[in-house]
């Protein structure tokens, strides 16, 4: 899976509007973003692709580009 | 010996269980009072948990541990003279010293001759609760064993921190385990799978009110998520404890099936420590088990610690989902980090 494939998946689990979603948007502007979204991101993660996300680097996370990049980290290892 | 007859060998078993929880009800619309990003659909919809019962000021854990017991004693199931063992499970002690057994030891009426001893685990306290039991019975130390379980996390609690105050409720539980005569069939209680590691200390802890940082300045501090809390109450990193969790309950289940050299689906029932019903269902489908077999139970008394796998027994014999001889795998799991699984035959209602 690329980045550009993880962006809607990401968008859903996130409850943000896909038109608006992109690497840049900052995951604390979202209108649905509570402590129970990072939870759900590392659900998602370990159900698609069988990723456990670190839960404390996730929590560091302001953007969603951020997100990506620790995925894309956890991709190549 | 002695004499020349030999003892007969005594096994462990699970007697009776009931359980206490306090008149005060924290429901949703008071918990997302204050929160503008909450409603109380939405605590439901993710915690499956819809109100929990909260000790009042003056209710401390020997409060509700005592009338747990007292519910115990009311059903005719054994009398307090008759016990000769109390282990308590609790990390809100109304003292520092004494301990808190000692405490319900006088106001129970029980035996100057009981053995009585606290130890403090949280969610993983009824597994290592068991273990000990069996372990006193087993070895002839112990005939009628009281394992009570008892927390007034509230208290720990701030009013600030949603987090945590949506999960949480308080209450006790007291387990009556007993002696029975060995016969051919296997252990009532067992095998165990027990784990700790406490690297994860951190992510859930009362920081302040110990000896390691006696007092505060009390200052209110807010997470990113808009939480406020001082030291001297619970932090939860919600996302580290979920991902422990995600990591080690599977393993330790599969341990507990290698051990007892059975398959998932020889087990009549699963009773995990009711964390929430978010993390309950995330850990049924990672081990497809079906939900018929899958105990949830946290709906009238969110997450009460060491207490929930006890009062989830409870509710399941009472819907009729847990009958005389079921296989039932209990697992805990939590603060620490600290986690354990045992199977027990389930004979609730025998005296």
């Amino acid at each position: 899976m690329t980045k550009a494939d993880l962006i809607p998946h990401l968008a859903t689990t996130l409850e943000a509007d896909p038109m608006e979603f992109s690497e840049s948007t900052v995951l604390s502007d979202l209108p649905h973003w509570d402590s129970m979204r990072l939870l759900e991101v590392i659900v998602l993660m370990d159900e698609q692709l069988g990723l456990s996300l670190n839960a404390s680097q996730l929590s560091k996370c302001q953007t969603a580009g951020q997100i990506l990049a620790l995925i894309e980290d956890k991709l190549s290892a | 010996m002695i004499e020349n007859m030999q003892p007969v060998p005594m096994k462990a078993t699970i007697a009776a269980t009931e359980y206490y929880l306090p008149e005060t009800v924290l429901d949703n619309d008071r918990v997302t009072t204050d929160h503008a990003e909450w409603t109380p659909e939405k605590i439901y919809d993710k915690t499956g948990i819809r109100e929990r019962h909260i000790a009042s000021t003056d209710e401390c854990s020997s409060d509700l541990a005592v009338l747990a017991c007292e519910k115990l004693f009311a059903s005719g199931k054994c009398k307090p003279e008759e016990i000769d063992f109390i282990l308590l499970c609790t990390q809100s002690p109304d003292y520092f010293l004494p301990t808190t057994a000692c405490l319900i030891q006088h106001r129970l009426g029980i035996p100057l001759s009981a053995g009585a001893l606290d130890f403090n685990l949280g969610c993983s306290g009824y597994i290592f609760g068991l273990g000990l039991a069996k372990g006193l019975i087993e070895t002839g130390q112990a005939q009628r064993l009281l394992l009570v379980t008892s927390e007034t996390y509230s208290k720990f609690i701030n009013d600030g921190d949603i987090g945590t105050r949506s999960l949480f409720g308080d209450a006790a539980a007291a387990t009556l385990i007993v002696a029975v005569e060995e016969t051919a069939a296997s252990d009532f209680i067992g095998p165990f799978v027990y784990g700790t590691d406490g690297s994860g200390a951190q992510n859930l802890i009362v920081p302040a009110g110990g000896m390691r940082k006696r007092t505060t300045t009390g200052e209110l501090q807010s997470d990113r998520f808009g939480n406020r809390r001082t030291e001297k109450d619970l932090y939860m990193n919600g996302a580290e404890i979920f991902t422990f969790a995600l990591r080690t309950v599977p393993k330790s289940v599969d341990q507990l099936l290698k051990k007892a050299e059975c398959s998932l689906a020889d087990v009549d029932l699963f009773v995990f420590h009711q964390a929430n019903k978010y993390m309950l269902d995330n850990l049924r489908r990672k081990l497809a088990i079906p939900s018929e077999k899958f105990v949830i139970a946290l709906d009238g008394c969110g997450n009460t610690v060491s207490s929930t796998i006890p009062i989830a027994l409870k509710q399941a014999e009472a819907e009729g989902r847990l009958h005389a001889n079921n296989k039932v795998m209990l697992v805990g799991f939590g603060v620490g980090y600290s986690w354990g699984a045992t199977f027990v035959q389930w004979q609730g209602g025998i005296r």
